[in-house]
């Protein structure tokens, strides 16, 4: 299977900010992505790489088989949505319709008319005048309609209500099944979505800090909770990510690299082992070593 | 988008043809007119120029030459004819008969302007017409003339009719009746029995002679 | 892939984005050229009829040729500007996309006021010979002959392309290098004018548009001309990036 995007040592910097900093992944052939990461870590300016809106300051990039900035034949194949999108102020969604269709050689105006009714919008409706929910509903509707080979959504549900969002999920993952291609979908709901992804990229101050499947964050970590002077003396040979203590408690959140061994250990001792959300080893790993969880990660 | 295409292209063809039918061929509206009638040297010459101003002037040519300064189109100069009855010449131009108010379309597109030869008239040759036709009439004819503002210059003059009237530099032949508002009479050779009866007028620099 | 289609594709959609973005404009245009045309009728009519000699030194043609070209430059301005190529680079075009369909776009512009301004000008020799008809004292002299209504629309039609390429041009260097490229260019035009070669450069450059009496030389001029400057601001364009 080939890579649908493929990037080593990819560095871009704005005057005196490194927003990327030798970001390295490849992406495979019609696959739902996550791509998490804090504000400010680098998601957008990967998107906004990959979409081919700006230039790479040094690395290599390869979305499609080709170079994206200023390349007409990848760019064809791209839909890029996120919330600063402005299509012209008098244009009514109809008209953006209409364009998707000129642009987009697999555009499904079909399937774009029934989503927006189904959202109770109109083709003879401004899109200025569209509150800002209802421009995230429409701008999903073209990123979905577009069937373009690769989908980038930058916080695509910013401003729906749970409703909503939920709706939209259930259509994307329908869709997707339906008509495979590539999404990457960037967002900070990722409890949300992690049920319909398949693989998931964290991006920490312009570097990938990881890129697993869902399963296998699923089952990185776990939560121990129990008497600290259990845990503590046991938690010392384990690759910690997070501790809290209560009184004489400990919750801790360590890799899951747990033995045989050390599980009937922690049952005998009345620690109880639980999963852990993959938001939270989100957020353990991204907090710069305040938790001491990042500086320990091995990918 | 074809749709545009086809609506732009048939606005294009029909304004061509609109066009086509709207607007004068050729630009004729800085042109002179002219026309040379003969005549008999030996007798008056009768000036028929009623409804319209008049320069009549002497000249060295056997016949009489008539000229228009009148901006006109190209169809309107077609039928700007006179007719023409021994020494008599009448203007029949009924379209431009009588017609005291001009409108004009002068300007082109503004970037012609450049291009001398689309240049409109006040660019070029034409002035403000004081008078509407230019008669010269040969050495020593006497004029009759019928106009609304009269001009005569060094000619013979039988009779004038009109609401002005200047004669210079001329012969008067007869008595000035009433058919004339506002005469003036300067420089000319006025024979001592002639009478004027204008109420407004100017008799001055003239030679009485018997 | 298909070079030549997604080109197509990418003109086609950015042609049509443009037209749709700037239909209000088209809208406001057209009541702007439609209200000088009829105040200008009405105007000219009263003084005829009031038996002052009225001259239309001001018709249509003039009007809407100094319309095309203040509409030409507003327009792209808003294509040039910041928002205007955000706005295009939402759909997947790239750089030589926009510099083509910009171009075309000031073609269709230029052409789509200029034929109004034609439209309203037979409708303005329509009222006066009308006029003429009903009156006996009117009479109605046009100098504007069936050639230079014809010949006149497309020298006009070049000169706003040029005027257009001209804006895009500075628009886009603005854009692309900001206050130098104020100061740079402030020098380039302001300079030779201290120095007499510099003002006789700048004469022998108008009179080479100007001063041209052949029609169509003065076209091919401004056409090439158009073109280069459009290529020229291209270059800055290859390496622009769509940032807010």
């Amino acid at each position: 299977m080939s890579d649908v995007i493929y990037c080593e040592g990819l560095k871009k910097t704005y005057k005196n900010v490194e927003a990327l900093k030798d970001l390295s992944l490849s992406i495979g052939e019609n696959k739902m992505i996550g791509l998490i990461g804090r504000n400010g870590a680098g998601k957008t300016t990967f998107l906004k790489t990959c979409a081919g809106y700006i230039r790479p300051t040094s690395g290599e990039i390869s979305v499609l088989g080709g170079k994206p900035f200023d390349n007409l034949d990848v760019l064809s194949n791209i839909i890029f949505i996120d919330e600063e999108i402005q299509y012209n102020t008098s244009m009514r969604l109809g008209e953006i319709f209409r364009l998707g269709a000129i642009y987009y050689k697999n555009w499904d105006d079909a399937f774009a008319k029934k989503l927006l009714r189904y959202f109770s919008l109109d083709v003879k409706q401004k899109y200025k005048k569209l509150s800002r929910g209802m421009k995230t509903q429409f701008n999903m509707i073209v990123g979905l309609s577009s069937r373009a080979p690769l989908t980038l959504m930058d916080e695509p549900t910013l401003g729906l209500d749970v409703a909503v969002r939920k709706e939209f999920y259930q259509i994307i993952l329908k869709d997707y099944m339906e008509n495979p291609r590539t999404f990457i979908l960037s967002s900070h709901l990722m409890s949300e979505l992690e049920n319909m992804l398949e693989e998931m990229i964290l991006i920490h101050e312009g570097k990938v800090v990881f890129q697993k499947s869902i399963e296998e964050l699923q089952s990185y970590a776990v939560l121990l909770n129990g008497k600290q002077e259990v845990l503590k003396p046991f938690l010392e040979n384990k690759k910690v990510l997070n501790t809290e203590t209560f009184g004489n408690s400990i919750i801790a959140g360590i890799v899951n690299d747990l033995s045989e061994k050390d599980t009937l250990f922690l049952e005998n001792n009345n620690v109880d082992i639980s999963k852990v959300k993959i938001e939270d080893i989100y957020i353990w790993l991204t907090k710069n070593g305040k938790g001491g969880g990042f500086d320990e990660f091995e990918g | 988008m074809k749709r545009l295409i086809i609506a732009i292209l048939v606005l294009v063809v029909v304004m061509t043809a609109a066009a086509a039918v709207l607007l004068p061929k050729s630009y004729t509206g800085s042109e002179f007119y002219t026309k040379t009638v003969s005549i008999d040297k030996t007798k008056d010459v009768v000036l028929n120029f009623e409804g319209y101003s008049v320069f009549v002037k002497e000249s060295d040519t056997n016949s009489v030459k008539v000229k228009t300064k009148v901006m006109v189109n190209e169809d309107e100069a077609k039928t700007l004819d006179c007719t023409i009855a021994g020494n008599s010449i009448s203007v029949n131009n009924s379209n431009s008969k009588s017609k005291n108010i001009v409108l004009y379309s002068t300007w082109p597109w503004l970037p012609l302007m450049q291009i001398k030869k689309y240049q409109p008239a006040f660019f070029t040759d034409i002035d403000a017409n004081e008078y509407d036709f230019v008669v010269e009439v040969p050495k020593g004819t006497a004029v009759n003339v019928t106009g609304t503002k009269i001009k005569v210059d060094g000619c013979t003059v039988a009779y004038v009719k009109g609401t002005s009237a200047e004669i210079e530099d001329g012969i008067l032949t007869r008595d000035f009746n009433e058919d004339v508002g506002a005469l003036t009479v300067r420089d000319c050779n006025v024979p001592r029995n002639i009478v004027f009866k204008q109420k407004y007028g100017e008799i001055r620099d003239n030679k009485i002679i018997d | 892939m298909n070079s030549k289609d997604n080109r197509q594709r990418a003109l086609k959609g950015y042609v049509s984005s443009s037209l749709m973005g700037l239909k209000q404009s088209y809208i406001l245009v057209t009541f702007v050229l439609l209200g000088l045309f009829a105040a200008y009728c009405i105007v000219n009519v009263i003084l005829a009829l009031c038996g002052a000699m009225s001259n239309s030194s001001g018709g249509a043609l003039l009007v809407g040729f100094g319309v095309a070209a203040i509409f030409a430059v507003v327009t792209v301005l808003m294509m040039s500007a910041g928002k205007g190529k955000r706005a295009a680079f939402i759909f997947p075009i790239d750089r030589k996309t926009f510099a083509i369909g910009s171009f075309i776009m000031f073609i269709l512009n230029s052409a789509f006021i200029l034929l109004l301004s034609a439209v309203f000008y037979l409708g303005e020799v329509i009222v006066y010979k009308i006029l003429g008809l009903i009156f006996d004292n009117i009479m109605y002299i046009n100098n504007v002959t069936f050639e230079s209504y014809i010949t006149g629309f497309w020298v006009s039609l070049f000169y706003i392309l040029f005027v257009a390429a001209i804006t895009f041009f500075l628009s886009i260097l603005f854009s692309r290098f900001k206050f130098p490229a104020v100061i740079i260019v402030s020098l380039a035009i302001g300079l030779p004018f201290i120095f007499p070669f510099g003002r006789e450069a700048y004469y022998k450059f108008l009179m080479f548009f100007i001063g041209e009496q052949s029609l169509v030389l003065i076209c091919l001029k401004l056409l090439i001309c158009s073109m280069l400057l459009q290529f020229i601001s291209y270059l800055p364009l290859k390496k622009m990036e769509v940032i807010e």
